[in-house]
């Protein structure tokens, strides 16, 4: 299989979890650019242009709380999890441990 | 930095009005925090700026990416929206035909181009305002949720076709419903067509055969709704095939018993009487012809019944 096919899957696989690891790291305040960094030394390369709108859609669905402050000469919008974000994490924290509990179960058992 | 702020001005081009502002506020954020973090410069050079804003994307994309954009048809609704289409296509196609025939007739002209040319053109006209009105309303019902109770039609599985059943071609019942149709309209052009265009006429019934004006309508309109459920129940059952057998018969004993009688279809129009001896030949062993046709058929839709 081609290596642009193989890219095609992950991104799919990644998908479904972008969402969690983005509500998981704004427990903190994080703006744009900090939050693309924490993801990015946790190992989630994340582009820009995926993320910026999925933290807004995120807002938007009342998941995050926003708010601009100004440091350093500039100002920066920072989000972190609104109480229905904090409710929605943890259903999908134990969601995610499940499947990937069954996902493992799977995985090791076709190794036989 | 002045290419920031025409990238941010390209991207606010291309964003609905009401989230113009608030998006490019969030946007230029973002990239002078994108743009100190690669250069270690406080005033970084037009190359470095041009580069991080490369990365970010073409404005038109970044745009769409911020605003969700609602397709005209939904993914899930294009095998209705084509179904619909196709048979809307299909519906124009021959009223494009008969009325090129229409303007053929009233014109008196046996121009093959002339004729083309009036189909093509009467079917492009109408067929771009089909295609913009369907579209419109798969347009709106999808958006408010009323499409997908038409998806799919109600089933169960005990109604489902039997194993092995044998399909029918969609193709073979449009083409039956078109001609059965046609032939209504060749019978009661009385109806739908002009007093000066229906004087041109160069044939028609004979007089003393005006009652089977009635019975190749009756023949004609049960050809038309039985192929038209056929369209919709798409496989063959014993009885469905075995009344299809049946309509071929009444066509097989309906052509033989014309060839026996007088003239059904004659020359009706004055200026055109030497062709009647044509005519006559034609049809004298045009229904001969017909019948042995329609045996033909009739042969291999037996077989197909003996195997179900």
């Amino acid at each position: 299989m081609s290596e642009e096919r193989i890219n095609k899957l992950r991104l799919e696989l990644r998908r479904g979890v972008l969402i969690l690891a983005v509500l998981g790291a704004t427990k903190t305040p994080q703006y744009g650019y900090s939050l693309r960094k924490h993801l990015n030394d946790a190992g989630i390369d994340i582009d820009e242009g995926t993320l910026y709108p999925l933290i807004r859609r995120l807002a938007d669905q009342a998941l995050l709380d926003s708010e601009w402050k100004h440091a350093e000469g500039r100002e920066r919008r920072y989000y972190i999890l609104s109480e229905t974000g904090h409710e929605v994490l943890n259903q999908l924290t134990l969601d995610w441990q499940q499947m990937n509990n069954s996902v493992s179960t799977i995985l090791s058992s076709e190794e036989g | 930095m002045e290419l920031v702020d025409r990238y941010i001005q390209a991207v606010k081009w291309s964003l609905p009005k009401n989230k113009q502002d608030e998006i490019a506020r969030e946007l230029k954020a973002n990239l002078l925090d994108e743009i100190e973090a690669s250069t270690q410069s406080k005033t970084p050079d037009d190359k470095t700026v041009a580069k991080v804003l490369e990365s970010h994307g073409h404005p038109q994309k970044v745009a769409q990416s911020f605003s969700t954009q609602y397709p005209l048809v939904a993914s899930e609704d294009m095998p209705l929206y084509k179904k619909v289409m196709t048979y809307a296509m299909v519906v124009l196609f021959l009223f494009a035909v008969v009325m090129g025939g229409n303007h053929l007739i009233e014109e008196q002209s046996v121009n093959a181009f002339a004729y083309l040319y009036i189909v093509i053109s009467n079917f492009i006209d109408t067929a771009a305002l089909v295609l913009i009105a369907v579209t419109l309303v798969f347009y709106y019902l999808g958006k408010i949720g009323e499409l997908q109770k038409w998806r799919y039609s109600a089933w169960s599985p005990e109604d489902l076709p039997p194993l092995h059943a044998k399909r029918i071609a969609k193709s073979d019942s449009v083409s039956e419903i078109t001609s059965s149709a046609f032939g209504l309209l060749i019978l009661w052009t009385s109806l739908w067509m002009s007093e000066e265009v229906a004087d041109k006429l160069i044939l028609g019934l004979a007089p003393a055969m005006e009652h089977w004006r009635w019975i190749l309508t009756i023949v004609a309109v049960y050809s038309l709704l039985s192929a038209t459920y056929r369209l919709f129940k798409r496989f063959w059952t014993k009885t469905s095939l075995g009344l299809y057998i049946a309509e071929y018969l009444i066509y097989i004993f309906g052509f033989l018993y014309l060839s026996t009688l007088p003239q059904l279809i004659i020359v009706t129009n004055p200026k055109a009487s030497e062709l009647s001896p044509i005519i006559k030949g034609i049809f004298t062993y045009g229904w001969l012809g017909g019948a042995a046709v329609m045996a033909l058929i009739c042969v291999s839709l037996v077989r197909k019944w003996l195997k179900l």
